[in-house]
């Protein structure tokens, strides 16, 4: 809020220059953000705590001042006509319900001029931010500013009956507001009506009929405590913010509705010539008594680690307008101030204390090192750091999405089995879901650095996508990693061209990374989902636990997203993964005796996989330690059936090297098997 | 005539070491070893002319000069050839200003290295990483962190509701309900991680990062929560930084605070940067309310507590030098390749 330098030095006879009230401000809880203007000029943009109604007003910032500089808060010129005679109220005025208004105050005016305000008052009200427009609607904005009790006046001669109640609205009723929109009401507003219909929205906004124009005469000003939570609902059910609800909705004072009124009556007896009729009504069904709380020298030590001599707790208090009932040898009783509903508990009353003493002052400790309660390890540490170490290694890059995915693209990564989790209120239609998957953010990531001229790119990212089975249980978390390639990724140099990346630059990479963080060796298993190309698709396990999908997009997927078909993809859950134990790396002995290397090139059918090759391999012999492919290709002369596949197979023995005749044998073996059992024969052959 | 086989060695010796390539070692050998009229040769010719007394201790020596003579030419031999073999492989000298060949090597994002910063600063002090779902209820968001329904602390953080009526979590403080909720204290627990606001401009993304802090125990105390965010500043930013608390306002604890760390772009004399003021506003900080420690099940009588949060993407942002947030989460690759760790 914005509080002009002058009116606040007024109200606290403090006459420092801005920067040290400013300073002074910000040390005990109210930010001063910006410092603006010269002179009779300057003005404070101050941040208001959210619990501080009474701060909304200059009064309630000024006490403040007054407590932190050594100030006296002026009283609050007042000036209304002796209460005189018993007859009939001026107005009526009905609470159907006091949960929803506390107290109404009003007073009545007759012969009232409204014009233009005097400078100083628009000049105030400017500074503040409140623009002017008549004397009574001036009067009434620059009290609430003053006190921060909002004020409506109405015209009386537009109000039926003399009669004014406060209700919840009936359902179909209607009024059309000082902003010129009909509202249609229900039982969620809180209104102010006439023997009628609503005349006002209680705490928001007047009704245009009773509007205060040039040619009122009477006016009946009201100066209420709603209940925060009505004027609350009413401004979220109408969506809805006015100056007055936003300081209904902290909490205003009480105790000060009959004053405001008073104040604002005294200003239009001045300023307006109105004549002040002396019936006041108030009307406050239950009054609540003032809290009373109690202030234990031994609980402000506690909590602040420092002690505060309970004369200096009193004082501290006594400024901020605190009645000290009792102060007992190591206590304090104290009565909080109606304007205070911000402090409930004695812990409140500790801030009191610590602020205006000063946080400064509060000295820098460490507290005691303890063990912690629970000695399960955390679950952020672990195998992941390592595998993700190992994406680094191989050139991929962390990238961080946005959980907001257009519904969509969302939906290309759902498989049917459950649903994705829609947003009630999304920021706009491009993010009214939650991401399933962590491959749109990542393709559409992808496709922005293409675009920017990357020759490749290749991305990761971890983090959770949502799930759920049943629109009204709880979405399902997910903790997943994926990946993304495509393009050249890879540095060329001067001397050496870069390599386009495939599905197997992908897949090395998590093969490495959970090999290196001691998980079983991935497994792949030739499947069929529907984001992903059918043929160029495979489902990934790790110690016989399905963990995700690798594969290149489908062209549709593709499309969909704006990428070409050939961008790579993997996505694992790393949920899952997690599960699958892993194992610490451990020495193995260093072979004694040399290994026998043998080369085979094979022709072999197209279909055939190679991992079901490798696996017959080895199992032909315990001295068969390790199968690896060094060359594919295709060509005419084998046909479009055949491919050509160069395999290296390593023999060894723990105990003794091998001789040329039991590798040969082992050699004749493998060739014997793969052409019973897979048609491969070995080229030339 | 030559028989001091000692003088016939050494000048071998000086010669052998001006010999360039393998053609000046041919050469030399020839002249010490050749047959016909190396020195050697010729000098053991030469033995007859002595006296038969002499001989044998002349011929011994020369005998001996030989032998190492021929070792030292095979050695040089093989020397000199494994220089000629390197020198006829490279050819032409290397331009060896040309680059050096790289590799690609990928990196954690930005934000992730200042996290693990901020958890490993965490971990020396003593604190446990925690964690907690992103999707959360009413309850652990909010009612627990004495924010009942209709408070208007609410409004501040405007919150996305996903259908069946949970929310986004606008904070990580339901990590701290959560795991005051499953444990007894002592607690040191920090949580890390996504938090979501219905808010976007430059310096407000709808989802971003933050880090909070909470220690309860039976003597934890305002100092301490002092002492601690200054210890977290002077490893975060620098050991210079200062920290300033500020009276402020959160539901959830009470004496509450803001906390700002001194500029150190400008040393605290203002700047833009921190608005002229010395000081950039960080995070929020206080004691655990006791209406928190009631609805999670601990006694406001027995225990006291802290907690401090700030933003990861800030710290990042301060730290880099962003002045956009947007850009943490565009993933261009120019941006964050520009943070090679």
């Amino acid at each position: 809020m914005k509080f002009c330098v002058e009116w606040l030095q007024e109200l606290s006879g403090l006459q420092q220059p801005a920067e040290e009230l400013a300073r002074a401000l910000t040390r005990i809880g109210l930010a001063v953000d910006t410092i603006e203007g010269e002179g009779e000029d300057v003005v404070f943009d101050v941040e208001v705590p959210s619990n501080r109604a009474d701060c909304l007003g200059y009064r309630g910032v000024a006490r403040e001042l007054c407590a932190a500089l050594g100030g006296r808060l002026q009283a609050l010129d007042v000036e209304v006509p002796p209460k005189a005679g018993d007859g009939p109220p001026p107005v009526v005025i009905e609470i159907t319900d006091p949960s929803l208004c506390m107290r109404y105050s009003a007073r009545c005016l007759k012969g009232v001029r409204a014009g233009t305000s005097p400078d100083w008052m628009a000049r105030r009200l400017e500074r503040s931010g409140v623009r002017p427009l008549n004397t009574i609607v001036d009067i009434t904005n620059y009290v609430m500013l003053e006190t921060g009790q909002p004020l409506h006046a109405f015209d009386q001669s537009h109000l039926r009956d003399n009669r004014l109640s406060v209700r919840e609205a009936r359902k179909g009723e209607k009024l059309i507001t000082l902003d010129g929109t009909e509202r249609h009401l229900g039982s969620d507003h809180l209104i102010i009506a006439d023997a009628r219909q609503p005349v006002a929205l209680a705490g928001l906004m007047g009704g245009l009929d009773s509007e205060i124009n040039n040619d009122t005469q009477e006016i009946v000003i009201e100066s209420a405590r709603f209940a925060p939570l009505a004027v609350r609902r009413t401004a979220r059910a109408l969506g809805m913010r006015t100056e007055g609800s936003q300081r209904f909705e902290r909490g205003t004072d009480p105790g000060g509705t009959l004053q405001a009124a008073d104040r604002a009556a005294t200003l239009m007896a001045r300023l307006a010539s109105a004549q002040v009729d002396p019936r006041a009504v108030d009307l406050y069904p239950a009054p609540g008594e003032l809290r009373r709380l109690s202030l234990r020298h031994g609980r402000v030590k506690a909590l602040l680690g420092m002690a505060i001599p309970l004369d200096q707790m009193r004082s501290i208090l006594e400024r901020l307008e605190f009645r000290v009932l009792c102060a007992g040898p190591s206590h304090l009783e104290v009565e909080v101030p109606s304007f205070r509903s911000d402090v409930e508990c004695e812990e409140d009353l500790v801030e009191e204390v610590a602020r205006h003493h000063g946080y400064d002052l509060i000295p820098s400790t460490l507290p005691e090192a303890r063990d912690s309660s629970d000695k399960v390890p955390e679950t952020t540490r672990g195998q992941v750091p390592i595998l993700l170490s190992s994406l680094h290694a191989h050139g991929f890059t962390e990238g961080i999405c946005t959980v907001f995915v257009k519904s969509n693209l969302n939906h290309l990564w759902m498989d049917g089995s459950d649903h994705s989790v829609r947003l009630v209120n999304p920021l706009s239609e491009t993010g009214d879901e939650l991401r399933c998957s962590l491959l749109p953010g990542l393709v559409a990531a992808t496709r922005r650095n293409l675009n920017h001229g990357a020759p490749g790119v290749a991305l990761y990212e971890t983090g959770v996508v949502f799930r759920t089975s049943d629109a009204d249980a709880k979405p399902n978390e997910e903790n997943r990693l994926a990946l993304v390639m495509a393009g050249t990724p890879s540095l060329g140099t001067w001397n050496r061209g870069a390599s386009g990346a495939d599905l197997f630059d992908v897949k090395g990479a998590l093969e490495e990374g959970l090999e290196r963080a001691g998980w079983p060796s991935l497994e792949t298993r030739p499947a069929e989902v529907a984001w992903l190309r059918s043929g160029r698709t495979a489902q990934l396990l790790c110690g016989e636990r399905p963990i995700g999908w690798l594969g290149a997009l489908h062209p549709e997927t593709a499309a969909a997203l704006d990428v070409d078909a050939e961008t790579m993809t993997a996505e694992i859950s790393l949920t899952e993964l997690e599960r699958v134990p892993a194992s610490p790396h451990r020495y193995r002995p260093l072979p004694r005796t040399p290994p026998v290397i043998r080369d085979l090139a094979l022709v072999m059918p197209r279909q055939q996989e190679f991992a079901e090759v490798a696996e017959a391999i080895r199992k032909l012999d315990s001295r068969i330690v390790h199968v690896e492919p060094f060359d594919r290709y295709e060509s005419k002369k084998l046909g479009p059936n055949h491919i050509s596949l160069a395999l290296r197979v390593t023999f060894h023995h723990p105990e003794r090297t091998l001789v040329s005749e039991e590798v040969q044998e082992m050699e004749d073996q493998i060739l014997s098997q793969l052409h019973e059992r897979f048609k491969i024969r070995l080229r030339g052959a | 005539m030559e028989t001091d086989a000692e003088q016939i060695r050494s000048e071998f010796e000086s010669e052998l070491l001006r010999t360039a390539n393998s053609q000046a070692l041919k050469d030399l050998r020839n002249r010490y070893l050749s047959r016909k009229n190396g020195r050697l040769s010729l000098a053991l010719r030469g033995l007859s002319k002595l006296p038969a007394a002499k001989r044998p201790h002349a011929g011994q020596a020369l005998n001996q000069a030989r032998q190492r003579i021929e070792t030292l030419l095979a050695e040089r031999q093989q020397d000199l050839e494994t220089h000629e073999s390197s020198q006829q492989q490279s050819g032409d000298p290397l331009d060896l200003t040309l680059p050096g060949r790289r590799l690609l090597i990928g990196q954690a994002h930005p934000l992730t290295q200042v996290r693990h910063q901020v958890e490993s600063v965490f971990r020396e002090l003593g604190y446990r990483i925690e964690t907690g779902p992103e999707i959360e209820t009413d309850f652990h968001n909010f009612e627990a962190l004495n924010m009942p329904e209709g408070h208007p602390a609410r409004d501040l953080q405007d919150t996305f509701f996903t259908e069946g009526g949970y929310l986004l979590r606008t904070h990580t403080s339901p990590v701290q309900v959560r795991t005051m909720m499953s444990r007894k204290p002592p607690i040191r627990m920090v949580a890390i991680g996504r938090v979501f606001r219905r808010d976007s401009d430059i310096s407000h993304s709808p989802m971003f990062h933050q880090v909070e802090g909470l220690a309860v125990d039976e003597r934890v105390t305002f100092a301490d929560l002092k002492g601690t965010i200054a210890a977290f500043c002077q490893r975060v930013f620098s050991p210079d930084t200062k920290i300033r608390l500020r009276p402020s306002y959160f539901p959830f604890v009470e004496p509450g605070a803001e906390f700002d760390i001194s500029c150190a772009l400008c040393s605290g004399s203002g700047c833009p940067t921190c608005k002229r003021s010395g000081w950039i506003e960080m995070g929020g900080a206080g004691m655990v309310h006791p209406a928190v420690f009631r609805a999670v099940g601990y006694d406001p009588g027995t225990v006291s507590g802290f907690a401090f949060g700030l933003g990861i993407d800030r710290i990042a942002m301060l730290k880099l030098g962003i002045n956009d947030i947007r850009l943490l989460f565009e993933n261009d690759l120019r941006f964050l390749r520009q943070f090679p760790q």
